[in-house]
């Protein structure tokens, strides 16, 4: 982590400069997204979709319903993911922190496999709720398991917690696919993370939600800054750290069962974010925060389109995708983190 | 009479023993020249498809001791095929569960004393050596053999051939009528589709067990992404949807698989992949987007031959129908 | 093998004295302990299936009779090699543990948790997807390529001027666990769905399939590599102390630290190229050992080898028997019993400032 830099009116100028022109990048990867598929529209189809739609027009169809939708829950999966990663490292000062890394993204999904296989709780309004539930089980269960460790909530055993909370709901999910054929058959692909093919209707539940918690966690933004301090530092500063521990846990909540709702469990995409932003901001939340929430939107709008066009004409999970890319800045964070 | 059989069959087990005096064959298998006996008593089938539902129809059903099976919502395992087909199960039959996929209970095979193990190269390769020691154990390769192949092989090893081409020839009777009251049938074209809303795709299907082997037989045609494709189905992004376009499009429910259960959800499923998809396929905008019961014709059996040979032709001959603009 | 021994101790002395051990009474007494309770295990399995064999019959078939054909299949073809597969592996990941442990002086190293099983997993299905008429029998030597690759990448990665460090080594290896996840589910989007859905039960961990085959290549990799392993284990003993006090004590650190890996590898490597990655074993058989009885190094190898046997085989018995003629993989079972120890462990470790 490169170290804040000294409040300079010229690196503070840098970083409003470099909201917007982030934005515009976004911009671009979400261009390049949209111009990426399965069938080939041309350009100046694209741009004759956009400005003047025929509903007819099977080409803008595809441009409409299916690639703008898509690319409009990458945005906001990859936005809520980096916040979430970004909160959770904030909050348990662990550069390793993460939705998939600490167990949350696994108790989501544990959760949404039992609730749509077994129980055959389908309906949109139940499914970022199970997944909440589920996400919030395993954040309290690491918790649990980090407090009940004397020494308490270090990055390693916070990190092992995550990844044996993580295995044992893989070893359980198994053994229900196993029992179960016919229910999970089509659940695979979901569960290896997915913006494939997602439901509209889910954008409805879970999109507000997720709006809403971003826009609270950059509210919050300030007094993390304070928490990453340290406590005692905090409540020096005059914040409430319960109080303010406790919406950041409801935020982390929301982000990661909203994500898992719309596109499964993503893995890594929280830690290779905030770190990648880090590099520019320094370690102030109140850049931190937004600068996540917009470069990880881009983030996943190329990753995304990456893993449409890599096999063609078979796509892989999205989820493998961010794996790969962000499996090796796991370790690249260790390896330079412990030297 | 099953007690007798039982019995008899017994008798002959503890008689003759596989070893002993039983007349033996070879035959041609997957996994390579196997010595089979002529008269199999006591058949264990590793898939319920393509193996236990063939024998079930051809009469062999007293001959089969024990079959994979799948377990249905409330833990009863069931022989898919069988079961909505024949309606023999576990229940009313003597044939024993032997286990789900991938995980086949090898000693319960064993307490069969089966003289006789089919099942599928490709998926039962690991338990191989293991079934041999148990009796002679016959792969087949069905993508090779094919669909009837698949089915001659089976009738073949059980020895109840005369039965399966008696009903061959019943079947080649239905394919002649059909092309006689449907003479054009190569103009005609039909694409089976399935929505997996799930995974974001859907599946275009060049082989769908008997529903696409009569369409093949019939002489109708597919949509040339189909028709083209090298594997039996393809994960087709929902962006290519009008280029599966075609006189009539097939699409299958399912009980068994939420959100599958009916034709309703199936609409449901194709709208969340593409919404307004009606709009887009001539096939759906005309009403000649047919929803059909899975099971019933998503089998190896002349069962599920003949119901698709129905479905189609009174679809195709019984009514008039928008052809697909080229 | 003499033995000399006085009211406490006994001296074992193993070729031509090059190595001796002073064995404590309690560890014998848990030793023997463990082995009859092993022993009670494989007897209850060769007993117990879904085929219903009463105890005379069993014995009868065991003691060369014929009882009837399904009772002769059922208890030489598939209970016994069954159980002693389950035992072999079982005892191999264990040994692989406490390998992996001795030479991170990492509590916590399991070869499932490190990615050391992973990369034999990766190895074995990129072998069976991507040239599918390739022959069984390359299957452990891929493995073993594989893990050792991993295992080098790690070792790579974690070592520094000061040496390895512990921390790194376990989180690098959640690390590369999580990229050849990812790799291996590329290869299985990729390929043959039949071919797919094989590798997936045997990526669970399945015993299902073990015959006499695999007992004999378990058994003779085993026979290799534990000699190796025990031989290794007197500089062991002044590795478990710190590198520096090793070296001073004249031990070739280096190639200590080379023939450990390996043999950790090796095992774990021949272990999951015939039954899949079994998880957590390594990490909580060379505990219990150290746990019931702090011995020598080479008395806790034969302990940790005897509960990691003993752990495999109760779960392959509880995956068969519970659902029968449904079977739950022992990789999943040892996974859901693992967890739980794991936790216990890290707290434990974590109170011994281990971390």
């Amino acid at each position: 982590m490169t170290s804040s830099p000294p409040q300079s009116s010229v690196a503070q100028t840098g970083r409003w400069l470099g909201l917007p022109l982030a934005m515009g990048l976004v911009g671009a990867a979400l261009c390049l997204n949209i111009a990426i598929g399965a069938k080939l529209v041309p350009l100046d189809v694209i741009l004759t979709a956009l400005t003047a739609r025929d509903p007819a027009n099977f080409s803008h169809t595809i441009i409409w319903d299916l690639r703008l939708p898509r690319a409009l829950i990458a945005i906001l999966v990859g936005a809520s993911l980096s916040v979430a990663g970004a909160l959770m490292q904030g909050v348990t000062r662990n550069p390793l922190a993460e939705p998939s890394i600490l167990g949350l993204m696994a108790g989501a999904s544990f959760a949404v496999v039992i609730g749509l296989g077994l129980l055959g709780l389908a309906d949109n309004a139940s499914i970022p709720l199970m997944a909440a539930g589920g996400a919030l089980g395993a954040a309290g269960l690491v918790y649990l398991i980090s407090r009940w460790v004397p020494g308490g909530a270090t990055p390693l055993t916070l990190t092992l917690s995550g990844a044996v909370v993580t295995a044992f709901l893989g070893a359980l999910t198994s053994v229900a696919f196993l029992l179960r054929e016919n229910a999970f058959d089509s659940y695979r692909v979901w569960l290896s993370g997915s913006l494939a093919g997602r439901d509209m209707s889910l954008l409805l539940t879970a999109g507000p939600l997720l709006v809403i918690a971003l826009v609270l966690s950059i509210g919050l933004a300030r007094q993390i800054t304070a928490l990453a301090m340290g406590e005692a530092v905090a409540q020096a500063l005059g914040v409430r750290t319960f109080w303010l521990k406790a919406q950041l846990l409801v935020c982390v909540v929301a982000l990661t069962a909203g994500s898992v709702a719309l596109a499964g469990p993503l893995g890594f995409v929280g830690l290779v974010i905030p770190h990648a932003v880090r590099l520019f901001t320094g370690a102030d939340y109140r850049w931190i925060v937004p600068y996540a929430a917009v470069v990880g939107a881009g983030y996943l709008l190329l990753v995304d389109a990456t893993a449409r066009v890599l096999f063609r004409p078979a796509e892989i999970s999205t989820g493998i995708v961010t794996a790969l890319i962000g499996a090796p800045i796991f370790i690249y964070l260790i390896w330079r983190r412990v030297r | 009479m099953k007690l007798l059989f039982a019995a008899a069959a017994m008798l002959a087990g503890l008689l003759a023993g596989p070893a002993l005096g039983q007349d033996t064959r070879t035959f041609a298998a997957g996994n390579g020249t196997v010595t089979v006996p002529v008269h199999p008593l006591r058949i264990v089938s590793l898939h319920d498809l393509s193996i236990t539902l063939p024998l079930v129809e051809f009469g062999a059903t007293e001959r089969v001791v024990g079959s994979h099976g799948r377990l249905e919502e409330d833990n009863v395992p069931y022989i898919r095929g069988a079961k909505e087909l024949y309606e023999t199960s576990f229940e009313n039959t003597d044939i024993a569960f032997l286990g789900v996929f991938g995980e086949i209970d090898l000693e319960r095979i064993a307490g069969l004393e089966p003289d006789l193990i089919i099942g599928r190269l490709g998926n039962d390769d690991a338990l191989l050596a293991n079934l041999e020691k148990l009796a002679p154990t016959v792969l087949l390769d069905q993508q090779k053999l094919g669909f009837f192949g698949s089915m001659q092989a089976v009738a073949d090893l059980a020895g109840v051939l005369p039965d399966y081409e008696r009903q061959l020839a019943r079947y080649q009777a239905e394919i002649a009528e059909f092309k006689r009251l449907v003479p054009h049938a190569a103009d005609i074209s039909v694409a089976i589709l399935q929505p997996w809303p799930e995974d974001g795709y859907i599946a275009a299907n060049k082989q769908y067990y008997a529903l696409s082997q009569v369409a093949l037989d019939a002489g109708l045609s597919m949509p040339p992404l189909i028709a083209g494709l090298d594997e039996p189905s393809l994960d087709m992004s929902p962006e290519l949807l009008p280029e599966v376009d075609a006189d009539f499009i097939l699409t299958s429910y399912e009980g068994l698989y939420p959100g599958q259960r009916s034709p309703d959800e199936i609409r449901a499923a194709f709208e969340t992949l593409v919404p307004g998809y009606c709009q887009v396929l001539s096939a759906c905008r005309n009403n000649q987007m047919i929803f059909v019961a899975r099971t019933p014709i998503y089998s190896s059996s002349f069962r599920s031959l003949t119901t698709a040979y129905q479905l189609l032709l009174t679809h195709i001959a019984g009514r008039g129908f928008v052809p697909l603009a080229q | 093998m003499p033995m000399a021994g006085s009211a406490r101790w006994f001296v074992l002395r193993l070729f031509g004295e090059r190595l001796a051990l002073r064995l404590p009474v309690p560890a014998l007494v848990w030793l023997t302990a463990s082995l009859v309770l092993l022993g009670a295990v494989l007897a209850y399995s060769l007993t117990t299936g879904s085929q219903p064999t009463s105890l005379e019959e069993v014995w009868r078939t065991l003691t060369g009779e014929t009882v009837s054909r399904a009772i002769d299949n059922v208890i030489w073809e598939f209970r016994f090699p069954r159980a002693l597969a389950a035992a072999l592996v079982g005892a191999m990941f264990a040994l692989s543990g406490a390998a992996l442990q001795n030479v991170t002086r990492n509590g916590l190293a399991d070869p499932s948790l490190v990615g050391v099983s992973q990369g034999a997993g990766l190895a074995v299905v990129a072998l069976t997807v991507l040239w599918p008429a390739s022959l069984a029998e390359l299957r452990p030597f891929v493995a073993f390529a594989g893990s050792m690759l991993v295992a080098l990448l790690i070792q790579g990665l974690t070592w520094t001027a000061r040496g390895a460090s512990s921390v790194r080594f376990i989180l690098m290896g959640v690390g590369v666990a999580a990229l050849i996840s990812a790799g291996t589910s590329v290869l299985m989007t990729y390929g043959e769905i039949e071919k797919v859905l094989s590798v997936l039960t045997w990526l669970n961990g399945s015993i299902n399939a073990a015959n006499w085959d695999d007992v004999y290549m378990l058994a003779g990799w085993s026979a290799v590599l534990l000699p190796m392993l025990l031989l290794l284990s007197r500089a062991t003993a002044a590795l478990r102390m710190g590198e520096a006090t090793a070296a001073a004590l004249g031990a070739p650190v280096r190639w200590v630290r080379y023939g450990l890996i390996t043999t950790a590898v090796g095992f774990a490597a021949i272990g999951t190229a015939v039954v899949g990655p079994l998880g957590f074993v390594g990490l909580i058989a060379p505990h219990a050992a150290r746990r019931l009885a702090p011995s020598g190094v080479g008395l806790h190898l034969l302990l940790t080898a005897t509960l990691g046997a003993v752990l495999v085989s109760l779960a392959d018995l509880v995956g068969r028997s519970l659902l029968a003629p449904v079977q739950i993989p022992a990789g999943l079972l040892t996974d859901l019993i693992g967890v739980p120890i794991f936790l216990i462990l890290l707290r434990r470790a974590a109170r011994g400032n281990a971390l």
